[in-house]
């Protein structure tokens, strides 16, 4: 057979193919292992873990300042802007900036992820990422400091990111653990008590957990037992608040219980104050204090100015240095100084001005509007310290190299973002400039400093048993640093209420509080607060230079700003109650 | 066989139009028709056409050559029923068209193209010459594309290159070159309408003219170019012809132990650059030269044992301007005609600070080269059992695709000067300056193909009247693509095993049955996920073998078929290579420490889809063919695909609370419904005289029927529901009369609207028109109807043949600097001359010129989108066959010379808004092309 040889070649090759797929087809159908990161890689040293926290931190930790983090998929825009402007802190120059949508009460339904929760969906990715942390850490190996450490961060953030959906919408869904195929993902909302409940319960884990966890100064800017410990009493505190420490929510609903307790308790004020106190005692403990150097022309200052200060218990870091042209800095800084490329501006209205006292303590005297007055810069010189730190006003040096003018006729700053006579000068570091020098500069974007926390005793005390000493002794530190005298003695509540909201304000104006203050409080509908008339300062030159000059004023109404009381929350975006696991918030 | 003589199939109708060259002179009876080409080869062997009872649809490569191009894939037009090709570009080298197989019925728009099958292995179809093709076909039904069941939803093309046979050497040479002109290019205003136009704009914005009545003279009477510049800048930049040639060299022959077919193809062609460095040294017009080189040889090894092998292999050069060619005309287009004067009056290039200059730009700043190899090689071994059993066959076959290209990118910058008048001299204001050349040889790109098959076949007519064939082949494929920068893991291979076969049965050639089937798996998916079974089945009747038509002379030929199947399409889209897998990567970092030390993050990925599969279509498909009168010949095919499992973006169903992102999840389905029909009629008067016409049209719309769309507010928002890609935009209702028109008109909140503007229709009736007034308007740029007209006669040595090519059914849109005026400061095109104004207010077809943005008329609108509908003369060709016979020693020898134009002209709808072609609205035009050409065979 001469074919034979043939036959014994292709046979057993043909064999050998077709057995191929059988027993080695998987073989060759598996995927080749690679470099790639798992999770089980994530957590198998502290190494890559730390860059899964950091991570964590990125999507998790976010402060006043506007978005703008492309890391997240939130890139920077010029309509972005603080909270502040929805509020009567400040007025934004354009009409293209978010704010106005508010200041218009035009807020819709389907669009609140743009007008003002842009991190609505990283929100979930960031509590996912926790929940990761909390499920895996028990498992690894690393040292029980290093997973209580881990551990307590992770049930930071998670509270840290409810606490941000709690102020918006009320009681949110409760995500407690890495969703998975299996799980119901549609998952309805808590009722706002269960919520509370759950964002302090992880607040106290997480103090627990940091307790006696101390960091080097290469690890400043990591979560501390402090800072555990100030998330809590501002969760307990917005708790104790009007706004769900109520019988009656502020509208009619079937579902008062997302909105509300359903009932007012004035221990919960009591919760609050303890919580404030702890964390004072805490935040001492820990090496935190009030950066008050007896010298009140700039102390206030330095609190943002000068990065990683005393008084910062936590802060947000995912930038590096950056420039004036790139984000926060060129969402907030001023048209006009050489600086700004999207030429724009933060302005603040009088609403916010006349809120400063005079340095007597006693509030400034200001004309009726319409009413020309002729000494404008004397009733500026006149205020409060913080008053010059904070904005910049007619005749006063933008870091000490421009001189701004409001006046009529002036052009610097440039006249379209010279809508109300003054500009936002705080949170912009002095030393940013538009060229040589410091032109670079670190943000200093603060979540919880040491004021706050005296605020929020003070506040929850005055609630609580009323005006005491204790209420007092907190304020003197805010006022002494300040350089303010203290609140005249034997003010009644009422009173002593008012004064702490006003002091809340001047304190911590531009910080992200404003906005959910004044809805806590349910004090946004009120005249010039997020309704009602707004007023700017119209200023002429008379004679003289910088602060030296002599000026006329006019106070006149610039615009008036709607409020809907369904605004005092959020409405969830459209899109994802359309999916069908969400209830709607009432007047929506 | 008694049956043949009626087979005039009409899957041959190809071959009848396809042959009034050399291969085919004479027609005696239909018999001949089939005894040449009765055979259709698959993937396994050759098969007698009649006995098909699956849907396809072939060209024979003779047919090809009529399109006079360099790319071969531009030679379908119209060609293939069920093919839709899409022009690009028409530049030398970068002039593939995208191929849609009964349309498209998948959501990625990069993931759409068919399988190239190329002598049974995956390969591509750009590089080859239409010369080495004997034949393409279309797999249109299931029950024909199942045994490549996952990878063949979108469509296979199955290409046969010639081969050797038993013949005398036969030496075919073809000489061919010719002249290209721009087949059409859009038109701008001259200096004096620019200007004049641009001060209206002004005006038109509450803004002071810009030109003075002294410069508009100055432009209107040229008396000065330099200070007053009229620059036709197309005119400066483009010259009016550029030359394309094409050289064949092929032999052909063989006996009974060794057939041979090898080919030597050289082909050059150039675009419109002008004045570009003869030496390509410093600039470079557009020019691709490929040299292709096939050997195809089979020899029988034994009586039994045969080796089958295809070399072939292509090198292409290419060369165009620096920065590419679309760059020059992107300039071109934005340019203004007085921005400045191509040269200075001391000789140096005008610019300015906006504009480049782009004559200097084209020649002084470099040029792009390209350099590609494409390797495709195979060998089958095939060993027949005949001793043993009757018609029992063993082969396996291995194959080795691949095809590299690398770049060498020469950039250099030069001077340009704006110029001005001080009084007494010309003053000069410098911008750039020149530099030495620099290379950038960094960018390279290439992918490789690795196969082996392994086949058992059993073909045996028992009885001369039961026809079995049974094939299985097991099949493993490598490969490995780097070329798409978008996936992760290139470096991984795309691999895919399995097994695939058909049993066939044929009666009597009256009934026909056939089973396809594949299971096959791929490395794209989850280990016990990988795996697939695709079945098909047809079944075929030719009615007119019946007793009861046997004798019928008109209806001479009819089959009806119908098929229903399973096949696939294994998605690559995503930027993730494995879908399945659940990682972690590097992204988001975060800054600790006194001084911001960089911390880097980590996240997890998409979400790991296990389920991940690939997109599955159920595919039905009935049709019939028929002949009357032995001449004329209908074939019509009604398909309905089904596909379900489409991947989609799931984001609108997902709830936020998951917290993770999703890559796209198996969750679309859409319904694509279509038919093919085609007419042929054939017909000899006498000897010296015939005379032929065939026509296709086919038509294919999909609908999308589910993919977890988001929630919109108002039903004219919602997606689904329509054709894939149907454009969304605004209800364009005309232009605002006057001030009372838009005072009664829905506020428009794009801008302030002026008289002038255009008026959109409030389709959700809220009063006001913002984007949720956004609707489907018009259709995809795709066509869904598109037919063809081949036209042939021949008068003794004298042929003629000429095809007209059309589409409907598609919408083109305006847009951007080419169309609109001054946008960005840039040019306008000559459509603003019919603008708006208070006196042409009842004829104006462009809205009020505006010299600032003017976002209410730029809007995505029904106003700039067109009907993209045209008619072609694809080709037409005279042919003289002199009637000369090269003494005895090579009796087929023959001379034929031919005259040939491609792309004559085109007949479209879009006359009234611009110049340019429906197909190619900006960038680099189709050719048209005047050619010559010379064939002898010996």
């Amino acid at each position: 057979m001469k074919h034979s040889f043939l036959l014994k070649i292709i046979v057993p090759l043909l064999v050998v193919y077709i057995i191929t797929p059988s027993c080695g087809g998987h073989a060759f159908l598996d995927k080749p292992p690679g470099t790639d990161m798992t999770e089980d890689s994530v957590f198998n040293t502290v190494r890559d873990f730390e860059k899964f926290l950091a991570g964590t931190y990125m999507y998790g930790l976010h402060s006043y300042y506007p978005y703008h983090n492309t890391n997240n998929s939130i890139n920077p825009n010029p309509t972005m802007c603080m909270t502040a402007p929805i509020t009567d802190e400040a007025e934004m120059s354009h009409d293209w900036h978010t704010s106005q949508i508010w200041n218009a009460g035009a807020v819709v339904k389907n669009n609140i992820i743009n007008d003002e929760d842009k991190r609505f969906n990283l929100r979930w990715v960031a509590i996912r990422r926790c929940n990761i942390i909390i499920e895996r850490m028990p498992g690894t190996d690393f040292t029980t400091t290093e997973k209580n450490g881990f551990m307590g961060e992770a049930y930071f953030i998670r509270a840290l990111n409810n606490f941000e959906m709690l102020k918006r919408y009320g009681g949110m869904p409760i995500v407690d653990k890495r969703l998975t195929e299996t799980d119901n993902w549609y998952i309805p909302r808590a009722s706002l008590r269960d919520f509370v409940d759950y964002i302090v319960g992880d607040c106290n884990r997480s103090a627990e957990l940091l307790e006696g966890i101390t960091y080097t100064a290469n690890d400043r800017g990591r979560i501390t037992n402090a800072a555990a410990l100030a998330l809590k009493a501002k969760v307990l505190l917005y708790a104790a608040s009007p706004l769900f420490n109520t019988s009656e929510p502020y509208l009619p609903t079937d579902h008062p219980e997302l909105v509300c307790y359903g009932d007012y308790d004035k221990n919960r004020w009591k919760l609050a104050a303890d919580a404030a106190k702890q964390a004072l005692d805490a935040a001492a403990a820990q090496g935190f204090s009030i950066l008050d150097t007896d010298n009140p022309e700039t102390d206030y200052r330095d609190v943002w100015n000068t990065f990683d200060n005393q008084e910062i218990i936590l802060a947000e870091k995912f930038l590096n240095k950056t420039g004036n042209w790139s984000a926060p800095w060129t969402l907030i800084i001023p048209k006009g100084f050489d600086m700004s490329t999207w030429g724009n501006a933060v302005c603040v209205p009088h609403n916010f001005i006349r809120k400063y006292e005079k340095m007597d303590g006693t509030p400034q005297t200001w004309n009726e509007p319409g009413v020309r007055g002729h000494d404008l810069m004397e009733k500026y010189a006149e205020l409060d310290p913080r008053f010059r730190q904070t904005v910049s006003y007619n005749g006063s040096k933008w870091n000490g190299t421009f001189t701004a003018y409001y006046y009529q006729g002036a052009s610097t700053p440039a006249a379209d973002v010279n809508i109300t006579g003054a500009l936002m000068h705080k949170l912009i570091p002095y030393e940013l400039a538009a060229s040589g020098g410091q032109y670079q500069m670190h943000s200093n974007g603060i979540l919880f400093r040491v004021a706050e926390l005296y605020l929020d005793y003070a506040e929850a005390m005055n609630e609580f048993e009323g005006p005491t000493t204790a209420v007092y002794d907190a304020i003197h530190v805010i006022r002494d640093r300040a350089g303010m005298p203290d609140f005249p003695q034997g003010l009644s509540q009422d009173r002593m209420r008012d004064r702490i909201k006003n002091e809340r304000d001047i304190e911590l104006c531009f910080e992200d509080h404003r906005m959910w203050d004044i809805r806590r409080w349910m004090d946004a509908e009120k005249d010039g607060v997020m309704q009602g008339p707004f007023y700017k300062v119209t200023i002429w030159k008379v004679s003289g230079d910088g602060l030296e000059q002599k000026c006329d004023y006019e106070i006149s109404q610039y615009e008036t700003r709607t409020f809907h009381r369904k605004m005092y929350l959020h409405p969830i975006q459209e899109s994802e109650v359309n999916k069908g696991y969400l209830t709607q918030n009432p007047g929506w | 066989m008694k049956h043949m003589k009626n087979i005039s199939c009409l899957l041959l109708c190809w071959v009848i139009v396809g042959v009034p060259g050399l291969g085919a002179r004479t027609r005696t009876t239909s018999m001949d028709w089939l005894q040449r080409d009765s055979v259709i080869v698959n993937q396994f062997s050759e098969v007698p056409a009649w006995s098909i009872s699956s849907s396809i649809s072939r060209v024979k490569g003779s047919k090809l050559e009529k399109t006079f191009t360099q790319n071969v894939l531009n030679t379908l037009y119209g060609e293939i029923p069920g093919l839709t090709v899409m022009t690009g570009s028409g530049e030398p080298g970068s002039d593939s068209p995208t191929l849609n197989a009964r349309g498209f019925n998948t959501l990625s728009t990069t993931d759409r193209s068919v399988l190239v099958i190329v002598d049974g292995f995956e390969s591509t179809l750009d590089h080859l010459s239409a010369h080495e093709i004997e034949s393409i076909t279309l797999l249109k039904d299931a029950s024909a594309a199942a045994i490549y069941g996952m990878r063949a939803a979108n469509g296979v093309l199955l290409v046969t290159t010639k081969r050797g046979a038993i013949m005398p050497l036969q030496v075919n040479f073809t000489a061919q070159a010719g002249i290209n002109t721009a087949f059409n290019r859009p038109e701008f205003l001259n200096s004096y309408d620019y200007a004049r136009l641009y001060n209206e704009a002004r005006v038109n914005d509450d803004l002071l003219p810009f030109y003075n009545n002294e410069a508009l003279e100055a432009y209107r009477t040229g008396s000065d170019k330099y200070l007053y510049p009229d620059v036709n800048w197309y005119d400066e930049v483009l010259k009016k012809t550029s030359v394309q040639q094409n050289y064949d060299l092929n032999f052909r022959g063989g006996n009974e132990t060794v057939r041979y077919f090898a080919l030597l193809n050289v082909s050059n062609n150039n675009g419109f650059f002008k004045g570009t460095d003869p030496a390509r040294e410093t600039s470079s017009n557009s020019t691709l030269t490929r040299y292709n080189i096939r050997a195809n040889i089979d020899v029988n090894i034994t009586k039994r044992l045969s080796a089958h092998l295809n070399l072939a292999a292509s090198l292409e050069d290419q060369k165009g301007p620096a920065g590419g060619s679309w760059n020059v005309y992107n300039k071109l287009a934005n340019i203004t005609p007085n921005a400045f004067p191509v040269y200075n009056p001391n000789g140096t290039y005008g610019g300015s600070a906006t504009f480049s200059n782009p004559v200097g730009d084209l020649l002084e700043t470099g040029m792009d080269t390209y350099n590609a190899r494409t390797i495709l090689s195979n060998l089958n071994i095939r060993y027949a059992f005949d001793n043993k059993l009757q018609g029992l066959e063993l082969a396996v076959g291995f194959s080795f695709n691949n095809y590299f290209i690398g770049n060498s990118n020469k950039s250099r910058k030069y001077p340009y000067y704006a110029v001005a008048f001080d009084g007494t001299n010309y003053v000069y204001n410098q911008y750039s300056e020149k530099t030495s050349m620099s290379i950038d040889d960094s960018g390279a790109s290439q992918w490789r193909n690795m196969s082996y098959v392994a086949s058992i076949g059993y073909h045996r007519t028992f009885s001369d009247r039961h026809l079995v064939g049974v094939d299985v082949q097991f099949f493993n494929d490598e490969n490995y693509k780097q070329a798409n920068a978008d996936l992760k893991d290139n470096q991984f291979p795309y691999r895919y095993i399995g097994l695939r076969g058909r049993a066939a049965y044929a009666y009597d050639q009256r009934y026909m049955a056939e089973f396809s089937w594949s299971y096959q798996g791929a490395n794209l998916y989850a280990p016990g996920k990988q795996f697939g079974f695709f079945p098909a089945g047809s079944l075929g009747w030719i009615v007119s073998n019946e007793d009861f038509l046997q004798d019928n002379d008109v209806l001479t030929y009819l089959k009806i078929r119908g098929s229903y199947g399973l096949v696939g399409h294994a998605s690559i889209v995503g930027n993730k290579r494995f879908a399945y897998t659940q990682d972690y990567k590097y992204s988001g970092g975060y800054y600790l420490g006194p001084s911001n030390a960089s911390v880097s993050g980590m996240m997890e990925d998409n979400v790991a889809d296990v389920n991940r599969t690939w997109e599955h279509e159920k595919r039905l498909n009935v049709g019939f063919e028929l002949t009357l009168w032995d001449r004329f010949d209908v074939s019509v095919d009604y398909f309905h695909h089904k596909r379900t499992h489409i991947l989609v973006p799931p984001t609108g169903a997902i709830p936020g609370v998951l917290g993770m992102t999703f890559a796209q999840l198996n969750l679309g389905r859409a319904t694509n419904r279509g038919f093919e029909a085609s007419l042929g009629y054939r017909d000899a008067v006498g000897e010296d005289f015939e005379y032929y016409a065939r026509a296709n049209v086919w038509f294919a719309r999909n609908r999308l029927d589910y993919q977890a769309e988001e929630f919109r507010l108002y039903d004219n928002l919602i997606r689904t529901g329509h054709c894939i890609d149907q454009p969304f935009g605004l209800e364009a209702i005309g232009l605002f009369r006057d001030q009372e028109d838009i005072d009664n008109s829905p506020e428009q909140t794009f801008s302030d609207v002026r008289p002038g503007d255009i008026k959109y229709r409030d389709v959700n009736g809220d009063g006001k028109i913002d984007n949720q007034d956004v609707t489907a308007i018009g259709k995809t740029s795709n066509p869904e109807l598109t037919g063809s007209l081949t036209l042939g006669l021949r008068w003794k040595g004298l042929d003629f043949e000429a095809m007209f090519y059309g589409v409907t059914g598609r919408t083109v849109y305006l847009s951007g600097n080419t169309y609109w005026a001054f946008m960005n400061q840039y040019s306008a095109p000559a459509s603003a001359l019919d603008r708006w104004t208070e006196a042409t207010k009842d004829t104006a077809t462009y809205p009020r010129l505006s010299s600032q943005a003017n976002p209410n008329n730029t809007q995505y609108s029904s106003f700039w989108q067109k009907d993209g509908s045209f008619l072609k003369l694809k080709y037409l060709e005279v042919g003289y066959t002199l009637p000369i016979h090269w003494g005895k020693v090579i009796p087929d020898g023959g001379i034929r010379l031919f005259l040939n134009g491609t792309n004559l002209f085109s007949v479209h709808k879009l006359r009234k808004y611009t110049n340019a072609d429906p197909e190619g609205l900006t960038g680099f035009p189709q050719m048209r092309t005047f050619s010559a050409g010379l064939k002898l065979t010996f």
